[in-house]
């Protein structure tokens, strides 16, 4: 970090030097040309600035003209013609007047004349073309409210100037309307923007008496001439971009020319823009300037277009004593256009000066990197080297003396790592590992070469040592005075180790030796430490183990003895048990088959009842079924009543016919007189018959009434009876229901009778089973009991020093004699249960105990036969 | 009533007479004046018509105004039965049918048996009525129909018969 930090300001410190002497002639050139550059910005405003000044004189000096029109129309004397005052006509030479001064100044919309009481005496009828314009109804109007009337009339006039018309000595004013919207012209000039200028005027008679009032409704346009006139010189003297803004008194926008950026050569009547947008108020300063009243040039940046500009204003403040509208003018043009070739060339400059700049500094850092890489390289190798630090190039080559430096430090780098690499060699036990001596003063490389041959010699000693060790021979030892220092002290140590461990060996020889002998009094004697000390521990305590284990043995001998006997009573208890078992068992066989005939009788009553229920059931249907048809035949005989009845009205109708032809023929018979006495008797008869046909059809009505009431009583009783119906099926289904429940319930009963049946016969099997085993395993105790004599004569045979073995034993532990009871029950208990799976299989021996277990595949018995020495050598080594 | 009218009467009251009922009340018309008895047949109602008049009938291609003699009388009105009767009767030479609520039978009166309907005072016009008959316990009030319906009336329902004639014709 630090080598890069004086390197890198090695290299800045060149590159600086190059810079400052770079700098110094750029800068200068730089200067001279920008000052070059301001004088002709200077010069290019100030033509702006005369630019606005002339246009602003223009439109003073025109309206200055228009200020005195108005007097001039006023004084003369068709006005004092009363007699044609308030004529809207043609042919009032008033009007004729006004209409020849439009069309002659071609700059007014209006010229009103109005009484002293605001009245409309005369309006021109023409406009600046001649064309009939619908002024008319102006003549109908006052101007008694209106600004300008109000101000003639109180003399406040805008400025006094004196006017002398021929026979008009009397001088006086003109009040002046600045720009607006004139309501009077936009209707009666409709579709025109309107833009309008007032002057107006007292009107004087010959005595000079004021008689009445002129006012002119000027038009805007000649100020946007004025301007439009100004932007085409301009362009001839070759200035495209001029924006030309004319302001009012405030700063707001009435006219702003701009071809070059609107694309048209008209004057917008942007009415969001005339007469609204202040720009002295959105802060153009050239706006504030000249509304200010000042004149000059300034260099801005335009609101709208965001360019920066030159701009020229002036303000305007009239002329031959007019006094002016207060209006500002600006001429405007972007910066570049306007300055042109200077503009461009200060640009040029300043970039040339920073390229020259740029090119020194580069230069200067290049060349100072160059001189002072190689020499932080050096540095930092040589650092490295200081610290031991072997892992460093040095790559920098040359005939110079940093040249030489780096070769110097390239040659010391690979000594160095010479006598690393044999240092190494030797540490990983390469003992042939050389360093060449440089010269005679070479100390090092000597000291390097005597180290070397002393490792060499201790070495071949040990080895010799160690091979007369491996080939069984500790008697061995190594010649130490041969050496001095730590190399004497370790041959010296190697001859203490090997009579350290020759000792305790020998003395485990012999007892071993003692034991091979069947000697249980061997023991290992001596005093001696650490892992000899636990041989000799370990050995002697496996002698006392052995010993007190042998002993045990004969002692478990007899008490396997014991418990076969014990086996053998049991197994007798066992067999009767299983005799009482059988005979128990068949007694139950006989009852369960006496409940699964009953169960099947069971069964097959339920059927039978089932069967007497299905007959009970199809005969309820049937009852049903006739039920219904009896109600449906009722419901017929209800029908054949009902039609029955009509039939009946019929007659009833048919009657009531009769009888009217009767009456009829009555009738006829009597105006027929003593004619008509025998017919008349026939109609009587006739008429009674009809009368008799009523009366019967009548009583046959009431009787068919009568059998349809009780046919409806009939089906009442017949829906009862078929409801009892319906229930008895009901009943007899669930009857039905039951009863196969009882026969299916019946069947599981025989069914599970039958099964228990079976468990019970082979239960009886397995107790005969239990029988026969019993009887095996009493005839296995007895063989177990001769086993146990066999061990306790092989036992015998070893020397314990004239004590007896059951003696010498230890007690044996709780749990040993517990685990050796259980092995007994055993024998008698769950030999006899687990007899049924395997029942050749044979007991596990007693003298099984604390030995793996056997593979029960049925050789132990031969085992216990033949219990020879070697068996019982092999028994020892597992101890 | 001056007696050589009253008998003039006693002759010309006796005879047959056919009867029929009105509100329980029995009724009789001079069976000459009696030209059909039918039974109810569909009445066509004719605008602006008396309250009484129920309509015209079509009877075998001539049109018979009906009227409804319970209306006539100021009964309350019923509703038509199976036994409600057109009795067709001429009076002033015009044939008009008159609604009543049965017909019973011809009967003789004899001219013991009749008598003068009785007085009820000045107010009280009783002259559509020929007499009262009596025979076998009865009370028959016997009518003299074309004093029932006025001379007036039957020019009216003539008029009313003739006007739906003509529309029949027409349509």
């Amino acid at each position: 970090m630090k080598e890069k930090l004086s390197s890198t300001g090695l290299a800045g410190k060149l590159v600086l030097l190059f810079v400052a002497f770079g700098f110094v002639p750029v800068a200068v050139v730089g200067a001279i040309s920008i000052s070059a550059a301001k004088e002709v910005e200077e010069q290019t405003a100030s033509r702006f600035a005369r630019i606005a000044g002339e246009v602003s004189d223009k439109i003073d000096r025109n309206l200055f003209e228009r200020y005195g029109d108005v007097q001039a129309f006023a004084s003369n004397r068709v006005v004092l013609d009363r007699e044609h005052w308030y004529q809207a006509s043609e042919e009032n030479p008033i009007v004729q007047a006004m209409n020849r001064y439009v069309d002659i100044y071609d700059i007014y919309y209006l010229t009103i004349m109005v009484d002293l009481n605001g009245k409309v005496i005369a309006v021109n009828t023409r406009d600046q073309d001649g064309r009939s314009i619908n002024s008319k109804n102006l003549f109908q109007k006052s101007y008694r409210d209106a600004d300008w009337f109000r101000a003639v009339k109180a003399g406040s006039f805008t400025t006094r100037m004196p006017f002398t018309a021929p026979g008009n000595d009397v001088s006086d004013g003109t009040f002046i309307e600045d720009i607006h919207v004139d309501s009077d012209v936009k209707q009666t000039y409709p579709g025109d923007p309107s833009l309008s200028l007032g002057f107006s005027a007292p009107v004087y008679d010959d005595a000079g008496e004021v008689i009445a009032y002129w006012s002119n409704r000027t038009r805007f346009s000649l100020v946007e001439d004025i301007v439009k006139a100004a932007y085409d010189s301009l362009n001839k003297e070759g200035l495209e971009h001029v924006e030309l803004t004319l302001l009012d008194s405030v700063g707001r926008v009435i006219v702003d020319y701009d071809p070059a950026h609107t694309g048209q050569r008209t004057v917008p009547h942007d009415m969001n823009v005339l007469m609204n947008l202040n720009l002295a108020e959105l802060g153009v300063e050239a706006a504030k300037e000249a509304v200010a009243g000042k004149h000059g040039h300034i260099r801005s940046l335009h609101a709208r277009k965001e360019i920066w500009q030159i701009a020229g204003y002036s303000h305007l403040e009239g002329a031959l004593g007019f006094p002016g509208m207060n209006w500002a003018m600006l001429a405007r043009a972007e910066e570049t256009e306007a300055l042109g070739a200077a503009g461009q060339l200060t640009g040029r400059i300043g970039l040339t000066a920073l390229a020259a700049l740029l090119l020194v500094a580069a230069g200067g850092w290049v060349s100072g990197r160059r001189i002072a890489l190689p020499l932080v390289e050096l540095a930092k190798a040589s650092n490295r080297l200081a610290e031991g630090n072997l892992d460093c190039e040095v790559t920098h080559r040359g005939t110079d003396e940093i040249g030489q430096l780096a070769a110097a430090l390239r040659t010391l780098k690979d000594y160095s790592q010479g006598i690393a690499s044999a240092s190494q060699a030797l540490s990983e036990g390469d003992l042939n590992a050389k360093v060449e001596p440089r010269s005679h003063h070479d100390v090092l490389a000597h000291n390097f070469a005597a180290a070397r041959d002393t490792l060499e010699q201790v070495v071949a000693e040990i080895r010799g040592l160690i091979q007369a060790v491996a080939a069984g021979d500790l008697s061995k030892r190594l010649d130490a005075n041969s050496k001095r220092g730590a190399f004497r002290d370790l041959l010296a140590g190697a001859n203490d180790m090997m009579q350290a461990v020759e000792t305790p060996l020998r003395e485990a020889e012999s007892t071993l030796t003692m034991l091979a002998n069947r000697d249980m009094e061997a023991r290992m004697q001596g005093n001696f430490h650490g892992a000899f000390q636990n041989i000799q521990n370990a050995l002697n305590t496996a002698v006392t183990n052995l010993e007190g284990t042998l002993s045990r043995i004969s002692g478990a001998a007899e008490e396997v003895s014991k418990a076969t006997t014990e086996v053998t009573t049991g197994s007798q208890s066992l067999a009767q048990s299983a005799s009482d078992n059988a005979s128990s068992l068949e007694e139950v066989t006989g009852n369960l088959q006496e409940m699964a005939s009953m169960a099947g009788q069971n069964a097959s009553n339920a059927q039978e009842a089932r069967a007497m229920s299905d007959a009970a059931l199809s005969s309820a249907d049937a009852g049903v079924r006739h039920m219904k048809a009896l109600s449906e035949s009722i419901v017929d005989i209800k029908s054949c009543a009902d039609e029955t009845a009509k039939i009946v009205k019929t007659i009833d109708e048919i009657a009531f016919q009769t009888n009217l032809l009767a009456l009829n023929a009555a009738v006829e018979a009597a105006r027929a007189g003593d004619a008509g006495k025998g017919f008349a008797v026939v109609a009587e008869e006739v008429r009674n018959l009809a009368m008799r046909s009523a009366e019967a059809a009548q009583s046959t009505t009431r009787t068919i009434e009568e059998s349809v009431r009780k046919a409806e009583l009939g089906v009442q009783y017949n829906q009862q009876v078929e409801e009892s119906f319906q229930e008895i099926n009901g009943q007899v289904r669930r009857v039905v229901e039951v009863m196969a429940e009882i026969a299916a319930a019946s069947e599981q009963q025989r069914e599970g009778v039958s099964q228990i049946n079976t468990a019970v016969e082979s239960m009886s099997q397995v107790t005969q089973d239990n029988a026969a085993t019993t009887e095996q395993s009493a005839a296995a105790a007895e063989q177990l009991s001769g086993q146990a004599e066999a061990m306790r004569g092989m036992v015998a045979e070893f020397n314990f020093g004239g004590r007896e073995a059951a003696h010498m034993a230890p007690p044996l532990p709780s749990s040993y004699a517990a685990s050796s009871h259980s092995a007994a029950s055993y024998a008698t208990s769950s030999y006899a249960a687990s007899n049924a799976q395997r029942p050749a299989s044979p007991a596990p021996n007693a003298a099984n105990v604390g030995r793996p277990p056997s593979n029960g595949s049925g050789n132990d018995a031969s085992w216990g036969m033949s219990f020879s020495d070697d068996e019982a050598d092999e028994l020892l080594a597992q101890f | 009533m001056t007696e050589p009218a009253t008998e003039a009467q006693e002759d010309s009251r006796a005879g047959k007479y056919l009867t029929f009922m009105l509100d329980a009340e029995e009724y009789g018309i001079r069976i000459e004046k009696v030209q059909e008895i039918l039974g109810l047949l569909g009445i066509t109602r004719v605008p602006r018509t008396p309250h009484f008049v129920r309509g015209v009938v079509n009877l075998r291609g001539s049109i018979i105004p009906i009227v409804d003699l319970r209306r006539k009388f100021d009964m309350s009105v019923a509703e038509d039965t199976p036994q409600t009767c057109i009795i067709v009767v001429r009076s002033h030479g015009v044939d008009v049918g008159i609604v009543v609520d049965s017909v019973s039978e011809v009967v003789s009166v004899s001219a013991s048996h009749v008598e003068d309907a009785p007085h009820f005072g000045d107010a009280v016009n009783t002259d559509f009525l020929l007499g009262v008959g009596k025979t076998g316990g009865q009370v028959r009030l016997l009518l003299d129909i074309e004093r029932v319906l006025s001379t007036d009336e039957v020019v009216q329902l003539r008029r009313a018969g003739h006007d739906s004639e003509l529309e029949e014709g027409e349509s």
